[in-house]
């Protein structure tokens, strides 16, 4: 039984088909990614996964969870986290306090904390010694301190990725995560992802453009066009799948450049 | 002299910034600018005041009764009319909380009636010198509480996964809220500690002034003006504009006129917000193109 499944997730905007039908599958502990041209409904499909949007058809389980009956508050508690295409930290807050929310999750209630119980207590120990764990691997020690804005998007998406972590997450979906990032550290993230997913364990879903990352460390691919799944493959056969390079003619150069 | 009028100034900015918290946390957090912030503190000084005489509870007893009493009727406040209004847009929020304000008013004034009265406080009153400068330990008091209250807020939105889960909220809600924030959780503690936040200040003042009604309504004005003058959504602006607001009347009260002393300190503010605009502690807003 996969961890993740997407079943027919059909979403529409006024008179735009955003999704059509489209349907997914991750296995636990997998690295796949999700390709697909500008508009092709890859980051719609995460906003559906995170309960952002609500589809108006179809069905999306997480561990025989039925994510469709769930909060957006919810979502991480299962074991979902995500980052985003644009970045979304909380901007005026340090690395270490944007970690923290990560964990917010696991915190129980907001009153226990709030009345400050001995158990909240050593929870807020806890969260501070694992934030800078966490940190210590991303290699966002030094700028643990430093309020996000001042720092450069690179280093933005890593926080992200970060928060994301801290919050002892199953699946880690990855919105553009080599977005902003020159050939040198797309490849540092590569490794980072894998290092994440064989130390942790973590299943890793990922949306992006660059396809040297996405050909290099995912073990299967699915493919959107309009909202619609147009291919699913092993990366091999992706780049040689006529719809897939139909779908992507104009940027052709970009898959064959993989 | 000059240190006398400053440290009664100061204990009076400091009802103005306890107050003037309360606005700014809800305003941040929720997108509602409260009417009814001054008269949380008037219903929790009624509310200690009957705890006391009525019931003859001890003092702190009551008092804490009275900020618990207020937190519920912030929170109560909030699901009644705010939330089923979360659609609306701001001017009609804040006009629904001026009927909140109506409302408090009515009923306070039928539960316990227009006429004043003295609030009895434990606390010793009795001015003291200290350097040869006379001051009321009631503002002392008010003074010392403002400053430990502050030190709290600072301690829980720095340290406190929910103090950072409400910044979080303030910040960005969406984000927030996929990072497993409740945010209707967080839209209540906000409200509660706010109501709190101005019981404390309605107790503080009470037993400087008589029990009315309108006992918050100056102190309402001034706190906000102080959290505009603090950039209304600056915490720390807040408790900044507080104090310089109370500082400023009582300077002007003492050397200019004190019929003139509340017109002198708005006077400085339109002065100050001439000059910046988004206020002393207020972010440039720059809209993205």
């Amino acid at each position: 039984m996969p961890q993740l499944q997407a079943r027919d997730v059909t979403v529409r905007f006024g008179g735009l088909l955003a999704l059509d039908r489209v349907s997914l599958e991750v296995n636990q502990g997998e690295i796949v990614g999700l390709i697909g041209p500008n508009g092709a409904g890859k980051t719609t499909l995460f906003n559906c996964i995170s309960r952002y949007y609500h589809p108006d058809e179809g069905s999306l389980v997480f561990e025989g969870h039925q994510l469709l009956q769930r909060r957006p508050h919810d979502i991480i508690g299962l074991g979902i986290a995500r980052t985003f295409q644009n970045v979304e930290l909380f901007k005026t807050m340090t690395t270490l306090q944007n970690m923290m929310v990560g964990l917010h999750c696991r915190t129980g209630s907001v009153w226990t904390n709030m009345l400050s119980f001995p158990s909240a207590r050593r929870f807020e120990r806890e969260a501070y010694v694992k934030a800078c764990r966490v940190a210590e691997i991303l290699g966002l020690s030094r700028v643990l301190d430093q309020v996000v804005s001042n720092l450069p998007f690179g280093y933005q998406k890593i926080i992200e990725l970060g928060r994301a972590l801290v919050s002892d997450p199953k699946l880690i979906l990855l919105d553009e995560p080599a977005a902003g990032r020159n050939n040198q550290e797309t490849k540092e993230l590569a490794g980072l992802i894998r290092q994440i997913r064989n130390e942790f364990g973590i299943t890793m879903l990922l949306v992006e453009h660059d396809m040297t990352l996405v050909m290099n460390i995912c073990e299967r691919i699915y493919v959107l066009d309009f909202g619609r799944n147009i291919a699913h493959g092993a990366p091999a056969e992706i780049q040689s799948n006529p719809a897939v390079i139909e779908a992507y003619l104009g940027e052709k150069n970009a898959l064959a450049e993989a | 002299m000059i240190a006398q009028q400053m440290v009664s100034g100061l204990a009076a900015g400091s009802l103005y910034a306890l107050t003037a918290l309360g606005l700014v946390l809800i305003f941040k957090n929720t997108d509602v600018v409260n009417f009814a912030q001054g008269d949380f503190g008037m219903v929790a000084a009624f509310v200690a005041l009957m705890a006391i005489s009525q019931f003859k509870v001890p003092f702190v007893l009551a008092t804490l009764v009275a900020i618990v009493t207020t937190a519920i009727l912030a929170v109560v406040v909030d699901r009644l009319t705010i939330r089923p209004m979360k659609n609306a847009s701001m001017l009609s929020l804040m006009i629904a909380t001026l009927g909140v304000y109506m409302i408090l008013h009515g009923v306070a004034g039928a539960i316990w009636g227009r006429d004043t009265k003295a609030f009895p406080s434990p606390l010793p009153s009795d001015p003291v010198s200290v350097n040869g400068v006379v001051i009321g330990q009631g503002h002392l008091w008010i003074l010392a509480f403002g400053f430990i209250i502050s030190a709290v807020l600072f301690v829980f939105f720095r340290y406190t996964t929910a103090g950072l889960a409400m910044r979080a909220t303030a910040e960005d809600r969406m984000a927030a809220r996929l990072m497993g924030v409740n945010v209707s959780r967080i839209f209540a503690l906000t409200w509660g500690v706010s109501g709190a936040l101005a019981a404390v200040a309605g107790i503080l003042l009470a037993p400087l002034v008589y029990l009315s009604p309108n006992m918050m309504s100056d102190v309402l004005v001034k706190a906000y003006a102080a959290a505009v003058l603090g950039g209304f959504g600056s915490l720390p602006g807040a408790i900044v504009g507080g104090l310089f607001i109370g500082v400023a009347e009582n300077l002007a009260g003492e050397f200019i006129s004190t019929e003139l002393r509340t017109t002198f300190a708005f006077v400085l503010i339109v002065v100050v917000l001439a000059v910046r605009p988004t206020g002393v502690f207020g972010r440039r807003i720059q809209a993205k193109v």
